[in-house]
């Protein structure tokens, strides 16, 4: 499917430590509401896709290599019912909002794959443990296998700006330049297993875990009677933050100013430029519909990782507001343009979040018109004040 | 015990804050504990608050609830901080008071998007 990268047959996406940390403190907002359990959810949906991966011929050591390359860490085994990762994207994904807890619930969920058995954090560094370390334990593994539909999306993916209803753009920003450019970055875990680039710490992550918590999560809130749109806010924001943190540390990044900028001639170039790294990172294909700079954005998605895996998930729905990364990652480049000015590279600290790209001030509002989970082609965003 | 208390949100997150910066934490967003303070006090007590209006009106029992987030979920004890912010309903405030909403009323979602980015209120301009 073009757009998405794909491993061992399973959608990856990158994102940073920031998207993470966010997104796992909003999932663990759903604790105390009847039987579900957002720990045991954090921890179960990573399982069946390692059994998938199994199922397509990896071995255990191929799961080890694995867990290290997509930038999740190192695993090592201590003994028979013991594990550890002496180093770990989660225990270094800081959840600094809430209480310190042990954090690493997908390390967890992967080794429950690896093993097919139940796996327990025991220490975790966010404690101040030296290790994070795992515990083998002996009752049956729950992987209940989530990706219960059939789909594929056979919509054609029309070329940059070479579509019906496309604003004409000028631009000399050259998006095979800029993949081929992303090739070559270290966009591997390295002899720590952790991917630190960009003053970030990315994983190549699994696409359906994400929509796995991220859906689940939604959903237990929705049925407790939290209002949607108090549900969706913090999915939404938690795309917000990635837009912050991953756009706005590339575009400041010597390697965006050696190899991107020199293409550049206006702000909307650089617009078109990040949008090229954007379709590096499998999560769809994202194509400019309409620009007014400074006043509306008009962004379509082909392909987009949450609506198709929504739709393997979950039968069609009605609702168009579902694809929340896309929603909030979309508003924050809107808001790295005409709300900061990225260009004057920024010293992109958590103050500056907080007072000036996420103050209500100056603020644009998104809306997703169409939505592949309700049956549309593609998704579409209009971002507006 | 039906008695309802006002308490002014800006007022409140600076006293949370605060708090949190003398044992050592760091400041939440005010937007952030707004959100989470939304979806946590339906989960805990079955009725949605928006904390992003300027004021809240709640009663005891809700009091109490708000005072155990705090603790459980931001890790400080703001029982002393509450009694000194909250206002009997019959002061002149209860004008602005925006009530506990039933957790079945409907917002629409971008109205709701809007005003989780609308601007700043007066008071927290000045306080800010």
């Amino acid at each position: 499917m073009i757009g998405h990268n794909i491993i061992g047959g399973l959608s990856r996406v990158i994102h940073c430590n920031h998207y993470n940390a966010y997104l796992q403190m909003t999932v663990l907002l759903t604790q105390g509401i009847g039987t579900h359990n957002p720990e045991r959810l954090l921890t179960d949906a990573v399982t069946p896709l390692i059994l998938l991966l199994k199922q397509q011929g990896y071995t255990h050591d191929d799961l080890l290599a694995e867990f290290s390359y997509c930038g999740f860490g190192q695993l090592k085994q201590i003994d028979e019912k013991t594990w550890e990762t002496p180093s770990s994207h989660y225990s270094q994904t800081l959840c600094i909002l809430g209480k310190k807890q042990k954090s690493c619930y997908f390390t967890s969920g992967y080794l429950q794959g690896l093993l097919e058995k139940t796996v327990l954090e025991t220490l975790c560094k966010q404690l101040g443990d030296q290790v994070d370390r795992f515990s083998v334990l002996d009752t049956p593994l729950n992987a209940e296998q989530y990706l219960c539909y059939e789909f594929d999306l056979d919509t054609h993916v029309p070329e940059r700006f070479d579509f019906k209803d496309c604003q004409v753009f000028n631009t000399r920003i050259d998006e095979d330049k800029i993949r081929a450019i992303v090739k070559t970055l270290p966009l591997q875990g390295g002899k720590s297993g952790l991917i630190e680039i960009f003053n970030a710490v990315l994983t190549n992550h699994f696409a359906d875990y994400y929509n796995r918590i991220s859906y689940d999560a939604y959903f237990t809130l929705k049925n407790a009677g939290v209002p949607d749109a108090e549900s969706k806010e913090m999915f939404i924001q938690a795309g917000h933050i990635c837009a912050f943190n991953t756009f706005g540390r590339i575009m400041i990044s010597p390697e965006w100013f050696e190899r991107v900028v020199p293409m550049c001639d206006t702000k909307e170039d650089w617009l078109h430029g990040i949008i090229a790294v954007i379709n590096t990172l499998g999560w769809g294909v994202y194509r400019l519909e309409k620009l007014v700079p400074a006043h509306e954005m008009i962004v379509r998605v082909y392909n987009s990782y949450e609506g198709v895996g929504y739709r393997r998930m979950y039968p069609k729905t009605e609702d168009k507001n579902l694809s929340f990364l896309a929603m909030g990652a979309i508003l924050g480049l809107m808001h790295l343009f005409w709300k900061i000015d990225i260009r004057e590279t920024p010293a992109l600290t958590q103050d500056f979040y907080v007072n000036q790209f996420n103050n209500p001030v100056n603020s644009y509002t998104i809306e997703q018109t169409n939505a592949i989970a309700a049956g549309d082609d593609y998704d579409r965003f209009v971002v507006s004040k | 015990m039906n008695n309802t208390y006002i308490i002014s949100i800006n007022a409140l997150f600076y006293a949370l804050n605060n708090k949190r910066i003398k044992m050592g934490l760091s400041a939440v967003e005010h937007t952030l504990i707004a959100s989470k303070l939304g979806i946590l006090f339906t989960l805990k007590t079955h009725a949605y608050v928006n904390f992003k209006s300027e004021y809240v009106g709640l009663n005891e029992i809700q009091l109490r609830a708000l005072q155990e987030i705090f603790v459980q979920h931001f890790n400080v004890e703001m029982e002393q901080e509450i009694q000194t912010l909250v206002s009997p309903q019959e002061t002149e405030i209860v004008k602005e008071v925006s009530a506990p909403d039933s957790h079945t009323h409907e917002t629409g979602f971008f109205q709701t998007i809007k005003s989780f980015f609308k601007p700043k209120s007066k008071l927290q301009e000045e306080m800010a």
